[in-house]
C-alpha cells in the first residue's frame, strides 16, 4: 500500500513561496500514490531549470542530468529497464528550447516514457528571460520591447508528429492535474502531460487569475482520437485555453518493436558464458 | 616472400569485395596480410583503392610499392603505373582499357568473362580474384570456398565460381611471373580490421546497448554491433544528434546495461557536455572516437591523430577518465574490454581512440583467447537499506545499486550533490566531492598499461608513438636495425593517465616522436606529464598513413 506520505523527504524546495511547483509536486505525490506505485519502481528524470529540481523534493530514483537533455537519459533508461515507470519532468526552456531536438524525435519513437513540462512562459532560473512558449510582446530585461518570435505551440507540434498521448493541465486545478498525470502515467506509449503554471516572481502577464479566466476543461463530447479535432484544440490559444487529454493515438511502442526486450528487460540479460565462435569464424 | 597487391577502381565497383576475398584467401593458404582501403568520401565514382600486402612473415603495416595493379579503370593505371616495383605488372581489361603496351602489361578480358560466364558485369569481381590466384599459383579450391561463402544463392555460387575458374585459367598460364603463393599451411589465425575488433570488443564485454549519429569512420563499429543486435540482443539506436546518443547512453548505464557511443571528432565535440555530465554523477560509459582530418569537417574519409589533446582535455570541470589508443585490431579487441571494465570499476567514461586507417585496415592476427577474457560490473546487487548512491569512501567509488532495486533509492545530480544525490550548494560537501570524484584517477593511474618497447636492448634512439602508427614504426626498427642502426620504438596504448614507468628506463635515451598530427601531441602531453621536451618529431598530416620506407628515410635525416 503506498500513500501519499511514501513520497515525502527531507528536502526543502528552494522555489518562491507561491510558485505554481508547489501545487504541481503535491499532484504528483497525490497522482503516484493512487496509482500505487512503490518510489523505487519510479525513476524520475529532469533537466535543469526551476521545475526540474522538482523530483529531489520527494521519494524516488532520480538522474537529475543536463538542461535539455532529460528526455534521451529517460529513453536509455527506459530501454534499459522498461519494467520502471520513467517520467522526465522539466520546463518550457528546458524540454521546448534547449531540448527541442530530442522532444521532435523522441515523438516519432514512442518510448513508453512520461514527459511532465511545468509550462509558465518564462525562464526563473536564469531570473525572468522570455521562453519559447512566451506570447508575443511580452516584456523582459532582455526582449526589452517586448517578444517578437510567435511562441512555440508544444501541443500542435505533438499532434503533428502523431503523438501517443498528448495533454494539457493547469496547476491551478488540483483535480484535474491529478487525473491528467494518471492518464498520461497509465496510457502504453510517450505521453506528454503540458502544465500550465503562474511564475509568481518574473511573469506579470501570465498570472494565476490570467489561466484561471482562460482554462476551460474538455468534456465527455469531445473525441481525443479524432486528429483534426485535436489540431483545433491545440491552436486553441488566447480567451480560451482548453485543458485535459486532447489527442489519443494507439500506435505500438519503442520497446513493444524489439525483440531484444522480448524475453524481460535488457539489463537482466546475461552477458557471461556466451559462445562466440559464429563471430570468430568470421574473420577466418 | 612478400607481394604487394593493388586493386583500384572507383566507389561501387566491388574492390572491398575482391580485398576481403583475397584477404581471406592469403590467411588460409598460411600467409600474413595487411590490407589498407583508401576512399573517397562519395558512394559512386571517384578514385578507391586497397593495398593487399602479403608475406611469409608478420606485417604490422602497409607499405609502398606495388607488384600486381589490378586496375578495374582507366585512372587506376594512370595513377598507380609509377608506383610499380621491377618485377611487377598491371592486370586490366584490355578491351575496355586501350592502348597499354610493353610487357608490364597483362591485358584480360574481365568484363566480357564476367558476362560470358555469369551474365552479369558484377561477377568481374569474381574474376579478377581467379586471375589473381592462378597469376601466383594459389590453391583454387581455397578461392572457390571462400566465393562459395560469399553468396547466398546457389545459381550465384556457381556462376561466380565459373567466372573466378575461367580467370584462373589465364592468369595460371601467364609465364615468366615471379611472385607465388602456394598453399603454406592450415593457421589459427584471424584477419581483422580495427573497426570489427572493437565493435567484437565490445560485445564480448557484454555491451548491449549503443547509439550514434552516424559520422565516418566511427559508423563501423555501430554497423557492426547492428550486424549481430538480433542473436545477442543488443539494442542499437540511430540518434537524433551526438548529444541524444551520450545521454541515452548515459541513461541506460544508469539503469544498469553496458552502453557505448561511437562517433568522429566533430560528433564527440557535440557530446563534451554529456561526457561532463558522465564526470559528474560517476555514470560509467564507453566511447569510441574513430579519429579523421579535422578541424570541421575536415577530410572525412582520412585518418589523422590530432584529436589526442582535445579528449584528455575534453569536458568542463576536473574528472577522471581513461583513454586508450589501440596500436593494431588485436590490441583494440582487448582494450574495448579493459575499457567496458573500467568504466565500471571507477565509474568513469572511458574512450578508445582510433582512427580511419585502424578502423579501415585488415590485418592478420593471432587468434583471440576468449575462455581469458574476464567481466566485472561492480554492481552493488543487494545495497544497505541506507544506501547513498554517493557515499564519500577511502578510494573514492561509491557503491553502485540500479534504480529498481527493492529498498532503495538510486539518486544521481549534474549539480554538486550530497552522498544521498540530492542537489547541494553546502560549500563543505562541494569540496570532499571534488576530492571523491579525484581520488578515483589516482587509483586508475595503476591499471595504465606501461608503453611497449620493440627494438635493441641499449638503443642510442629511441622512436616514440601512439595508436596506430604501431605497425609502420615497428616495421621500420626491425628495417633500421637490420641496417645497423642501435634503434628502438616505444609505443603508446593507453595514453591516460600517461603512464610513467618507462621513463626509468628510457627517459634519458634521445626520443623522437613519431606521431600523425601537425603538433606533437604525445608530445605535449609527455612534456606536461613529465617535463621531458622531445625535440625530434616526425609529423604527418596530408590525410594519409604512416609507411615504414618514409618512417625510415626520416630517421635516417634526423640520426
Amino acid at each position: 500500500m503506498v500513500d501519499i506520505e511514501t513520497y515525502n523527504n527531507n528536502q526543502v524546495p528552494a522555489w518562491c513561496p507561491g510558485c505554481g511547483n508547489f501545487s504541481i509536486l503535491r499532484c504528483m505525490k497525490q497522482a503516484l500514490s493512487e496509482l500505487n506505485i512503490p518510489p523505487e519502481h519510479l525513476l524520475m528524470v529532469s533537466g535543469i531549470g526551476q521545475a526540474a529540481k522538482a523530483p529531489h523534493y520527494f521519494r524516488c530514483n532520480l538522474f537529475n542530468g543536463l538542461h535539455g537533455r532529460d528526455i534521451p537519459v529517460a529513453v536509455g533508461a527506459k530501454i534499459a529497464n522498461h519494467e520502471l515507470i520513467v517520467i522526465a519532468e522539466s520546463g518550457d526552456g528546458n524540454t521546448y528550447g534547449e531540448g527541442g531536438n530530442h522532444f521532435i524525435h523522441n515523438i516519432r519513437r514512442n518510448v513508453n516514457i512520461k514527459v511532465f513540462v511545468h509550462n509558465n512562459q518564462i525562464y526563473g532560473l536564469t531570473k525572468g528571460q522570455a521562453s519559447p512558449t512566451s506570447d508575443l510582446g511580452m516584456k523582459t530585461k532582455v526582449q526589452v520591447d517586448g517578444v517578437i518570435s510567435p511562441p512555440f505551440n508544444p501541443i500542435a507540434i505533438a499532434v503533428a508528429l502523431n503523438a501517443s498521448f498528448v495533454a494539457r493541465s493547469f496547476s491551478g486545478d488540483l483535480e484535474h492535474l491529478v487525473n491528467m498525470m494518471k492518464l498520461a502515467i497509465t496510457h502504453k506509449g510517450f505521453a506528454l502531460l503540458d502544465i500550465l503554471q503562474p511564475c509568481v516572481t518574473f511573469n506579470r502577464v501570465n498570472t494565476f487569475q490570467w489561466y484561471k479566466q482562460r482554462v476551460y476543461k474538455l468534456d465527455d463530447s469531445y473525441d481525443p482520437t479524432n486528429r483534426i479535432l485535436a489540431f483545433e484544440k491545440a491552436l486553441e490559444w488566447g480567451d480560451k485555453i482548453p485543458i485535459g487529454v486532447i489527442y489519443i493515438n494507439n500506435r505500438p511502442t519503442y520497446e513493444e518493436q524489439l525483440p531484444q526486450l522480448k524475453d524481460g528487460p535488457l539489463y537482466k540479460n546475461p552477458i557471461t558464458g556466451i559462445d562466440y565462435s559464429d563471430i570468430l569464424r568470421e574473420f577466418k | 616472400m612478400e607481394v604487394k597487391i593493388v586493386v583500384g577502381g572507383e566507389a561501387g565497383q566491388g574492390i572491398q569485395t575482391v580485398s576481403s576475398i583475397m584477404s581471406k584467401f592469403f590467411l588460409r593458404s598460411g600467409y600474413y596480410v595487411f590490407v589498407e582501403h583508401s576512399y573517397q568520401s562519395r558512394i559512386r565514382g571517384g578514385h578507391n583503392f586497397t593495398q593487399i600486402r602479403v608475406s611469409t612473415e608478420p606485417i604490422y603495416s602497409s607499405d609502398g610499392g606495388i607488384d600486381i595493379l589490378v586496375a578495374l579503370n582507366e585512372e587506376t593505371v594512370k595513377l598507380h603505373a609509377d608506383e610499380l616495383l621491377d618485377k611487377g605488372i598491371v592486370v586490366y581489361d584490355n578491351e575496355l582499357i586501350k592502348g597499354l603496351e610493353g610487357e608490364r602489361f597483362y591485358g584480360v578480358p574481365l568484363q566480357r568473362i564476367a558476362v560470358e560466364r555469369a551474365q552479369t558485369k558484377v561477377a568481374i569481381n569474381s574474376v579478377a580474384c581467379g586471375v589473381l590466384v592462378g597469376l601466383l599459383e594459389g590453391e583454387f579450391s581455397i578461392l572457390e570456398e571462400l566465393i562459395k561463402e560469399q553468396f547466398k544463392d546457389l545459381e550465384v555460387k556457381e556462376k561466380n565460381v565459373q567466372s573466378a575458374k575461367a580467370g584462373y585459367e589465364i592468369g595460371k598460364s601467364k609465364k615468366d611471373f615471379q611472385f607465388k603463393t602456394p598453399f603454406l599451411s592450415d593457421n589459427n589465425k584471424l584477419v581483422m580490421d580495427g573497426g570489427s575488433a572493437v565493435g567484437f570488443g565490445a560485445i564480448v564485454a557484454g555491451c548491449r546497448f549503443l547509439s550514434a549519429y552516424p559520422m565516418t569512420p566511427g559508423t563501423a563499429v555501430m554497423n557492426y554491433l547492428a550486424g549481430h543486435s538480433k542473436k545477442y540482443n543488443i539494442v542499437v539506436e540511430q540518434a537524433e544528434d551526438e548529444i541524444s546518443a551520450i545521454n541515452m547512453v548515459l541513461g541506460a548505464s544508469f539503469a544498469g546495461v553496458r552502453s557505448m557511443v561511437t562517433t568522429s571528432g566533430g560528433g564527440f565535440a557535440l557530446m563534451v557536455e554529456g561526457l561532463s555530465l558522465a564526470g559528474m554523477t560517476e555514470t560509467p560509459c564507453v566511447i569510441h572516437i574513430g579519429q579523421r582530418p579535422g578541424p570541421a569537417t575536415g577530410l572525412p574519409t582520412r585518418t589523422e591523430q590530432a584529436e589526442l589533446l582535445f579528449v584528455i582535455n575534453a569536458g568542463h570541470g576536473e574528472f577522471p577518465r581513461y583513454v586508450t589508443a589501440p596500436r593494431d585490431a588485436r590490441d583494440a579487441f582487448y582494450k574495448t574490454i579493459k575499457a567496458f571494465n573500467l568504466a565500471d570499476k571507477y565509474q568513469i567514461p572511458s574512450i578508445i581512440l582510433t582512427d580511419q586507417f585502424l578502423i579501415d585496415s585488415a590485418a592478420t592476427i593471432d587468434e583471440l583467447d576468449l575462455s581469458a577474457v574476464e567481466i566485472h560490473r561492480y554492481i552493488d546487487n543487494s545495497p544497505d537499506k541506507n544506501y547513498k548512491r554517493h557515499l564519500i569512501t577511502e578510494s573514492g567509488i561509491s557503491p553502485r545499486a540500479l534504480p529498481g532495486t527493492d529498498g532503495v533509492l538510486v539518486i544521481t545530480d549534474s549539480d554538486e550533490h550530497d552522498e544521498e544525490g540530492h542537489i547541494t550548494e553546502d560549500l563543505g560537501i562541494r569540496k570532499m566531492m571534488v576530492e571523491k570524484r579525484l581520488k578515483r584517477g589516482i587509483l586508475l593511474k595503476e591499471e595504465v598499461e606501461e608503453p611497449l618497447y620493440v627494438g635493441v636492448s641499449d638503443p642510442r634512439v629511441v622512436l616514440v608513438g601512439w595508436g596506430s602508427t604501431y605497425g609502420a614504426i615497428r616495421e621500420s626498427v626491425d628495417r633500421l636495425i637490420g641496417e645497423g642502426y642501435r634503434i628502438g620504438l616505444l609505443h603508446f596504448s593507453d595514453v591516460y593517465p600517461l603512464p610513467t614507468r618507462w621513463l626509468g628506463r628510457y627517459g634519458d635515451k634521445r626520443l623522437i616522436a613519431v606521431e600523425g598530427n601537425a603538433t606533437g601531441q604525445l608530445t605535449q602531453l609527455i612534456r606536461r606529464e613529465t617535463g621531458i621536451d622531445i625535440i625530434d618529431k616526425i609529423l604527418k598530416y596530408n590525410g594519409r598513413p604512416f609507411t615504414p620506407s618514409e618512417i625510415t628515410r626520416e630517421v635516417k635525416k634526423i640520426w
